[in-house]
């Protein structure tokens, strides 16, 4: 039944070698193939020019003495298991070798045919599993490298910057333990103004999911720029998919958000149903409407529903990964989510880090999360008027405010930044350098004016000129960063700064 | 309310790590200086400064970098700033200066490796 297994026998005692030989001889079913040699070069010159099973080698010999024997055998033919055959004083070295990969050692005197055919046997199996583990687990990494590559670029990267909303989005692939799965996001512009947002989960793992959820996505996107109802773009990107990957299962909320009517039609296609947060703090799932997964039936007809969505709320979109857990049930996990947003901060990015904090499983091997969240922004107002005092600790207040006045302005991200840092330093020099230590005031308006945005920042108090360079250096930033600043000094000090706003092709997005 | 700034210190005997995740504006400036240096041992080479996480930087937090990198120098020692050149106070460290004056690393590890292998001053 078993093939012959060929041995190389490096051993210098002509004696062993004739013992070891006749061992095998008589190795019962098994047969083997010896051959011998005296030198330690002399087994590498066959090595290389002959394929064996296994090596036994004695590692004194008259070239090569001790582990370098090992060494040597190891480095010119890794994938050859070796037994080393060593003498009973030379134990601890022969342990040595198994740690630096021999697969077996034997003590000479101590061997006979039996346990001499065990040896080499186990050692030729032993060195195959090692083998066949070591390539299925780095084959399973790159396909897990792969199938995360591909999932994560295939999630959109840049959000489109929607005026109305301000959007957050995560997607944290699963644990070690856990294979890449096909969750995925998107948000797009919608012709006519509104919003359109989906999160969805391919049922499948790795790169074959990541595939399937390219499609889904791309279909959806498509039809959704046509213009089509939510419900009529899930319906023709379930029969899309029914014909590109037949009996592919796959969940998602597709929904679109109108930021003029302040509301959020939306298709549950069998996904765990989206979270809102309303102004007022309250927190409860959105009402299911009951349609399938995709996959399931070809011309299933799906319902959609609207709802009211007001200027404040939180919309939050996500995967099962973030409610499954090992230890309780979904509902149970659901309960803390709604719990988490109750209690997570404002700011949506915080919001999104807190909730993932919030629900993974501490030390667990967890599933991949996507997650999706919108914040509704009050209506803009055109002016934004603060009386603030002056002091050092509402500079960080007053960015919040003029964040999401600017925000809301229509800047983009970068062009916000640099008003914000420019109004910061003009307030900041007012906090330093208007007043004594007696508490005073002092005024910021910001106003959008066409295509510019103009913002005052007015003071009541008598100027100490400055006594670092930092003042000098935030007088430069401020010009740097906007268009035109101009100060006026008289009773007080008035600071005026101006910045256009960035043409809508320069204003990045999708 | 003072505005909110983290500081984590990973020691180090020859490249200490310190970063900041949040806000650096003239509320809490002064508290972050001696916050940093206390972190940067006399026996080391110098500190890896990483502003990777934070967020909005003004002219005083400017100042800040710059009095630490000539507290450092004055002891023999160097600062290393880890910034990603993609980020917004990127910008800002270029606009007054910062970017040509101190040295500029993208992680944290490349940082602590290249300050101990640089020549000293």
């Amino acid at each position: 039944m078993d093939r012959t297994l060929n041995v190389l026998l490096i051993e210098d005692n002509p004696g062993d070698a004739d013992l070891l030989r006749e061992y095998l001889g008589s190795g019962g079913s098994q047969q083997f193939a010896l051959d011998w040699v005296e030198r330690l070069s002399d087994g590498v010159w066959r090595l290389s020019n002959a394929r064996y099973d296994v090596v036994m080698v004695d590692l004194t010999l008259p070239d090569s003495h001790g582990l370098e024997t090992f060494a040597a055998v190891r480095a010119h033919s890794p994938s050859v298991p070796v037994v080393v055959l060593t003498g009973l004083d030379d134990e601890n070295l022969a342990l040595r070798a198994v740690q630096m990969g021999a697969q077996d050692y034997l003590i000479k005197g101590t061997v006979n045919a039996q346990i001499l055919v065990r040896a080499i046997r186990y050692a030729v199996e032993r060195k195959r599993a090692e083998e066949e583990l070591a390539r299925t687990a780095q084959a399973y990494e790159k396909e897990r490298a792969v199938a995360e590559m591909l999932q994560r670029s295939l999630l959109p990267q840049d959000l489109p910057r929607l005026p109305g909303a301000t959007l957050a989005v995560r997607y944290l692939a699963g644990g070690p333990d856990v294979e890449i799965g096909g969750d995925w996001y998107d948000a797009l512009s919608i012709p006519g103004g509104c919003i359109g947002l989906a999160i969805g989960d391919v049922v499948g793992k790795g790169v074959p999911a990541a595939t399937v959820m390219a499609q889904v996505r791309n279909a959806l996107r498509a039809y959704a720029v046509e213009g089509h109802p939510p419900a009529k773009v899930v319906e023709q990107t379930a029969r899309f998919v029914s014909e590109v990957a037949p009996n592919q299962l796959a969940t998602l909320v597709y929904a679109e958000f109108d930021p003029e009517k302040y509301t959020l039609t939306y298709v549950n296609a069998g996904h765990p149903p989206p979270i809102i947060m309303s102004p007022d703090g309250s927190v409860g799932l959105i009402a299911e409407i009951g349609s399938l997964p995709l996959g399931v039936s070809q011309d299933h007809a799906y319902k959609e529903r609207t709802i009211d969505l007001l200027p404040g709320s939180v919309l939050l979109m996500y995967t099962d990964g973030l409610v499954e857990r090992r230890t309780s049930s979904i509902d149970e996990g659901l309960d803390a989510l709604l719990e988490a947003i109750k209690q997570g901060p404002e700011d949506l990015e915080s919001l999104c880090d807190f909730t993932i904090y919030r629900m993974k499983e501490p030390g667990g091997t967890y599933d991949d999360i996507a997650m999706l969240a919108m914040r509704v922004l009050p209506a803009f107002e055109g002016l934004l008027k603060m009386t603030l005092p002056a002091d050092q600790e509402v500079l960080g207040p007053l960015r919040r405010s003029l964040t999401n006045w600017l925000e809301g302005a229509g800047l983009s991200r970068e062009t916000a930044f640099d008003v914000l840092v420019a109004v910061s330093e003009a307030a900041a020099n007012v906090i330093e350098h208007a007043y004594g230590p007696a508490p005073s005031k002092f005024e910021i308006e910001a106003d959008r004016q066409d295509e510019e945005i103009v913002i005052v920042v007015r003071d009541f108090g008598a100027w100490r000129e400055s006594r670092s360079s930092d003042r000098g250096r935030g007088l430069k930033m401020m010009e740097a960063l906007m268009d035109s600043l101009e100060v006026v000094k008289g009773k007080g000090t008035t600071v005026t700064m101006r910045k256009r706003l960035a043409k809508p092709e320069e204003e990045g997005g999708l | 309310m003072t505005t909110q700034i983290r500081l984590v210190v990973k020691p180090g005997i020859l490249a200490p790590v310190v970063k900041l995740s949040g806000e650096i504006d003239l509320s809490n400036v002064d508290s972050l200086l001696n916050g940093i240096s206390e972190a940067v041992p006399n026996s080391a080479l110098g500190v890896v400064l990483d502003i990777s996480e934070v967020t909005y930087i003004d002219s005083s937090g400017i100042r800040l970098l710059f009095d630490l990198d000539r507290r450092v120098r004055t002891r023999q020692q160097r600062l290393g700033l880890v910034v990603p050149d993609d980020s917004q106070i990127f910008r800002i460290l270029q606009m007054t200066g910062v970017t040509g004056e101190i040295q500029i690393y993208d992680t944290a590890e490349q940082g602590a490796r290249k300050l101990v292998q640089d020549p000293p001053l």
